[in-house]
């Protein structure tokens, strides 16, 4: 049976470039392959995010084959699923090498968002969050839906805004110790709370900046380079509960329930169990988000996700480490890139080089790219003994 | 590019939601899409029933009474729409979940009992908000 390495990654700092979307990509394809041993002429397949509606050069993927001369004979697009995005492109990636099409593909994710008018970009996001028709209407934001899951949460469990809260400094803790993060200085509870309202309850300090950002992955049949650093994928899951934002049927808006859906589909026959992994990278642009997937998972019981959490369980050194990279709130978050940032810090984690943030004997972990209300997720378990 | 002074979103009025809008604007009422074969009730109104597949349908007027289930306090929205205001969740009491602005000044919190608004925006378009009872 064939297997999916993942054995070269490269990621732009995060934060704000004063660059076109290939000046930021090109460098980070060359470094994804020269962390692999790999020149452009191994390159059999090229996936990518479908980039923003506001770059230039449509059809870039296409165009980026001419500017570096790979010849993409197995596979050749770009892909899209909104926030999935990222995590979409190297599972196609990996497929591509399982089916046996090809035994190199990269894949990768630039995403310029500081240069884009912040109103111009809040009206595009309006028109995939909601439905057009009945919830654009009002103007949602993403964030005022990730407010109303922390309302919620307060409501029902009677959880102490400090402790989510935390949740934002436990990540500037682990984005001081990454050198690509966009927030490195450490903050204080207190800093949080005297940081702007963005939504009530979130404060500016909380949730993920727009961020521009570039990251990549080579993925291949065998381990390649320097034993130890190929990686294998061991497993994706998806899953998707069929439901645009919010269903007409009331449900229960705290309970991530395509968490354990995917997570299920990961686990099915991998031989590897959720109490074998060793850490979780989360795409959660605001606190609420790391609490209701590990909630869902059954790290922590209902309701008391914020509070383990406040206590010191998902730092890098806790019981159950989550989001090591500082996460979408302080490593940044550039929407289309995140979920390979995310793959990338697990790669980084499973070499065992992480620096200061390391996972002591790290052998599994997981990325959880999870869609909230739009209600998807895709999840890749990586690691185990074959490097 | 988008024109940025157009970017309040209205609804697309449609012969199979011209029913819903109709009724909202003219009576003031918040009505369900029913289908007339298999009695399935949905929000928003759909054009095929996904339960049977038919195209016909009615439309029934609710009491408009509900509970707010979620909301937020907006500081920051596109632009086109004013800041601060409520977001929510609401839970009609038939039994339907619907995002909605609730306005009227007072502060909501989850659980509270909120009625339907009717707010004209222009000669077509009235939005369903709600307000605190």
């Amino acid at each position: 049976m064939r297997k999916a390495y993942i054995t070269g990654i490269a990621m732009s700092p995060v934060g704000r470039h004063d660059l076109l979307e290939h000046e930021l990509l090109i460098p980070i394809l060359i470094d994804a392959l020269n962390d692999s041993e790999l020149t452009l002429n191994d390159v059999q397949g090229f996936v990518m995010s479908h980039p923003r509606v506001y770059t230039k050069q449509r059809y870039f993927a296409n165009w980026l084959t001419h500017q570096l001369r790979i010849k993409p004979s197995a596979i050749l697009m770009e892909v899209m699923g909104d926030g999935l995005t990222g995590a979409l492109a190297v599972r196609q990636a990996v497929q591509e090498v399982l089916l046996g099409n090809a035994d190199v593909v990269l894949a990768s994710a630039v995403s310029l968002e500081t240069t884009v008018n912040t109103d111009l970009h809040l009206s595009f996001t309006l028109r995939a969050l909601g439905d057009v028709d009945y919830t654009a209407p009002f103007g949602p934001t993403a964030l005022a839906v990730m407010a109303m899951e922390t309302n919620r949460y307060i409501y029902e469990y009677g959880a102490k805004i400090e402790d989510l809260h935390a949740i934002g400094v436990k990540n500037r803790l682990h984005a001081s110790m990454n050198p690509i993060a966009q927030f490195r200085k450490p903050i204080t509870i207190a800093d949080i709370e005297a940081s702007p309202m963005i939504v009530e309850p979130l404060h500016l300090y909380e949730v993920s900046p727009r961020s521009d950002g570039a990251a990549a992955v080579v993925v291949s049949s065998e381990p390649l380079g320097r034993p130890g650093r190929s990686i294998e994928v061991k497993a994706i899951g998806f899953d998707h509960t069929g439901v645009h934002m919010s269903d007409d049927r009331p449900g229960d808006m705290l309970d991530f329930g395509v968490v354990r859906g995917a997570a299920d589909k990961v686990f099915k026959g991998s031989g590897v169990g959720l109490s074998d992994v060793d850490f979780f990278e989360i795409y959660a642009p605001a606190p609420i988000h790391e609490v209701l997937v590990t909630e869902a998972l059954g790290l922590f019981p209902r309701g008391q996700g914020a509070s383990a959490a406040a206590a010191g369980a998902t730092r890098f050194d806790g019981l159950h480490p989550v989001s090591t990279s500082g996460g979408c709130i302080c490593r940044g978050h550039p929407p289309l890139a995140t979920p390979i940032y995310d793959i990338c810090e697990v790669v980084t984690q499973l070499r065992g080089e992480a620096g200061e943030r390391q996972v002591r004997s790290a052998e599994h972990g997981m990325t959880f790219t999870e869609m909230g209300m739009y209600n998807g997720t895709v999840s890749f378990l990586m690691g185990g003994a074959e490097r | 590019m988008i024109d940025l002074g157009s970017l309040q979103f209205l609804p697309r009025i449609r012969p199979y939601n011209e029913p819903f809008w109709t009724r909202l604007r003219e009576e003031g009422v918040f009505t369900i899409q029913q289908c007339a074969k298999c009695g399935e009730r949905q929000f928003p109104p759909r054009l095929v029933c996904p339960k049977c597949g038919s195209r016909e349908f009615t439309f029934e007027p609710l009491t408009g009474t509900a509970t707010v289930y979620a909301f937020s306090r907006v500081m920051r929205a596109p632009a086109g729409y004013e800041v601060p205001r409520t977001l929510a969740l609401v839970d009609l009491d038939e039994g339907f979940r619907v995002f909605t602005e609730i306005v009227g000044g007072n502060p909501v919190r989850c659980g509270d009992r909120v009625r339907l608004k009717p707010v004209p925006v222009d000669e077509m378009v009235t939005l369903y908000k709600f307000e605190p009872i």
